[in-house]
């Protein structure tokens, strides 16, 4: 515990240092992060946290989760609106059937009864911009299927007798409708054919629709399926010959779902792509809205984490910076208490002398124990252990001047007794505030003679080979208190081979315990008979304060040879 | 280690008689902190003092140099209630002469 005079001087600033060497000497937090120099410490400012990295990580992979939900969410709605609409679609698709089929059995109904002029009549209500249909026809069957009455435009199918002929040969009486395909001729027409089921007169009505110019149309804004654009194929595959309209350029890429509806004899495939999000803009949106929101809260999130680490690393390196302080202060006051008390005990023979002196760990200024051995040189030794109240340099100031007085009073002769009267005119506790407890004896080390005065100590414990016990002092009042008359020295004989042990009450006061108790702990602690005066002080040392007691604690032992 | 803090109570149920009540433990930074009560207190006049210590779990030696400054300032210090710890304390330190117990 003791450190280096050079150091202590160095830390009380009394020799002059550089930091970085003042540092060094500070062994106590040496080695440590906070030692390093400051370059490193704006260094490790300068970089971001791991702790902070890892938020802002896992705030990112979160967000990015969001996001993909988000989308993943947002990809199955539209999916699942279009599926639906097209089924829709179609169905309105297959719901158009009936109303191309009905106008034509009630057209071949008239054909079939020969009355021309009510057929036009009701067909011409068929065709034109009105209409359904460019032209109505009535057909004779036969090996060159030709029209015998025609409404409306001149048929395209007319102008192709192999055509029409390959087509009306599978012509046949049934409910279906027959329809003649793509007519890809000066003017791309739809032909449909219709034959009631059980007609036998050899007729056949045909209708054509013109498709759109460019086959391409526009579906009504506001209408069901506004949303969608289409592109229509006759027959039960997407090709592009048989494209009979399409609302959009072709091919038709992204999202899409094709549907193939009965018509006729044949199909319609109806393939739709959405025109826009089918889910209106917020849900398309909605994973960018997550993926910015995620961002700026990981960044904050990121930030909070490193505004937080720093602040605890702040803290640790103040509750370091505390703690280096702590340990030189501790340091001074330790380096200064060991100054003032002996630095070695006097060599006497037929006597064997120990001392210890520990710090207490609870306050860290300098406190008022002292022990001190005086050789008187007439055979006799005199032995002081003393505690002046309070802590601090008055009392460390205080203890000096004592141990000084009592060392000057030896040296005049006096008497425990009347030594100890003497010092009451040094320290007074009205006007000091202090007061000392003192332990004053006088050994005659031939005979083992002790005379012994206590102001106000705690008694001396003998232990011998065989066990421990306390002398019994008449106990005066503590120098400094003054008024009652003092007890005069006890005289007891210190048998050889035992060890009288003086000690300061820090070594067996505890908070809470009565000091009764203590001092039958330190009782049995030294009656295990120990070897020397130096292995007993450690042995009760180690026992009653092994890590260092709250007050400082002054142990003084001095054993008689045999 | 974080007992309740020391206290110091001062008041004068007959004038000229003052009563001190102490509590809380009395060690040195108790009683560095009580300073400048303590300081008020050794200025007051008073004929006796009786200092209550029922109060007190623990006292050190500068606890107890308090209590014998008062005995100094004031010559009739009485102390009341101190518990078995707090009067071994004293009696250990030779000093029940100068600090009697007295009643209430």
């Amino acid at each position: 515990m003791v450190r280096p005079g050079a150091g202590a001087l160095r830390r009380l600033g009394l020799l002059s240092v550089r930091e970085g060497t003042e540092r060094d000497a500070l062994d106590g937090t040496g080695g440590d992060a906070d030692s390093q120099p400051a370059a490193t410490d704006r260094q490790r400012r300068a970089v971001v946290h791991r702790p902070a990295l890892v938020a802002l990580g896992v705030a990112l992979v979160v967000t990015g989760a969001l996001a993909w939900a988000a989308s993943s969410s947002y990809e199955d709605n539209e999916n699942r609106l279009l599926t639906l609409q097209v089924r829709q679609a179609a169905a309105a698709l297959s719901a158009a059937l009936p109303g191309l089929q009905t106008p034509l059995v009630a057209d071949y109904e008239l054909a079939v009864t020969g009355d021309d002029t009510q057929l036009r009549s009701y067909a011409a209500s068929q065709v034109g911009p009105k209409g359904r249909f460019a032209s109505v026809s009535v057909w004779q069957l036969g090996a060159s299927p030709h029209p015998v009455l025609v409404v409306g435009d001149a048929p395209e199918l007319a102008a192709h007798p192999a055509r029409a002929a390959a087509f009306f040969a599978g012509v046949a009486p049934s409910a279906t409708l027959h329809v003649a395909g793509l007519l890809d001729l000066a003017r791309p027409a739809l032909g449909y054919a219709e034959v009631p089921p059980g007609a036998n007169a050899g007729l056949a009505v045909y209708a054509e629709s013109m498709l759109h110019p460019a086959t391409r149309g526009a579906t009504t804004r506001g209408s069901a399926f506004s949303d969608l654009n289409f592109a229509l194929y006759l027959g039960p595959r997407p090709e592009r010959r048989q494209l009979i309209e399409a609302t959009v350029p072709l091919p038709i890429t992204g999202r899409q779902r094709m549907e193939v509806v009965p018509f006729g004899d044949t199909s319609i495939t109806l393939v739709a792509t959405p025109d826009q999000p089918l889910g209106g803009g917020l849900t398309q949106n909605l994973r960018w809205l997550v993926v910015g929101g995620g961002i700026v809260l990981a960044l904050l999130a990121g930030l909070t984490a490193e505004f937080l680490v720093r602040r605890r690393r702040t803290a640790e390196r103040l509750a370091a910076e505390n703690d280096r302080l702590y340990r030189q202060q501790r340091a001074v006051a330790e380096t200064l208490q060991h100054a003032l008390l002996p630095t070695e005990l006097p060599e006497v023979a037929g006597v064997e002398l120990a001392a210890r002196y520990v710090a207490g760990v609870r306050g860290m200024e300098i406190g008022g124990d002292w022990y001190d051995v005086i050789a008187a040189g007439d055979g006799t030794v005199v032995l002081v252990v003393g505690d002046v109240s309070g802590r601090g340099l008055p009392a460390a100031t205080t203890m000096a001047s004592l141990r000084y007085a009592v060392r000057a009073y030896v040296g005049q002769g006096d008497e425990p007794d009347r030594l100890v009267a003497k010092l009451d005119g040094l320290l007074s506790v009205g006007r000091d505030g202090q007061f000392a407890t003192l332990l004053c004896g006088r050994l005659e080390v031939a005979s083992g003679r002790l005379a012994l005065v206590s102001a106000g100590h705690p008694p001396p414990l003998v232990a011998g080979p065989d066990d421990a016990r306390y002398l019994t002092v008449p106990v005066g009042p503590p120098v400094g208190v003054g008024g009652a008359t003092r007890p005069a020295a006890v005289e007891v004989e210190l048998p050889a081979g035992a060890t009288l042990l003086a000690f300061t009450d820090g070594l067996v006061e505890r908070r809470g315990e009565h000091l009764d108790d203590g001092l039958e702990r330190l009782r049995k602690a030294a009656d295990d008979g120990a070897a020397s005066a130096g292995s007993l002080l450690d042995d009760v040392l180690a026992q009653l304060v092994p890590d260092g007691g709250d007050d400082d604690v002054a142990l003084l032992g001095i054993r008689r040879l045999r | 280690m974080t007992e309740p803090e020391a206290t110091l109570a001062v008041a004068e149920p007959v004038p000229g008689r003052l009563r001190v009540v102490l509590a809380g433990e009395l060690d040195v930074s108790a009683v560095a902190r009580l300073r400048p009560e303590i300081d008020a207190l050794l200025a007051r006049p008073a004929e006796a003092v009786v200092v209550d210590l029922a109060g007190v779990g623990f006292l050190d030696s500068s606890g107890l140099a308090v209590l014998l400054e008062l005995a100094q300032r004031f010559g009739d210090v009485g102390l009341s209630g101190p518990s078995a710890i707090v009067r071994r304390v004293i009696e250990s330190a030779g000093v029940a002469a100068v600090l009697p117990e007295v009643e209430g």
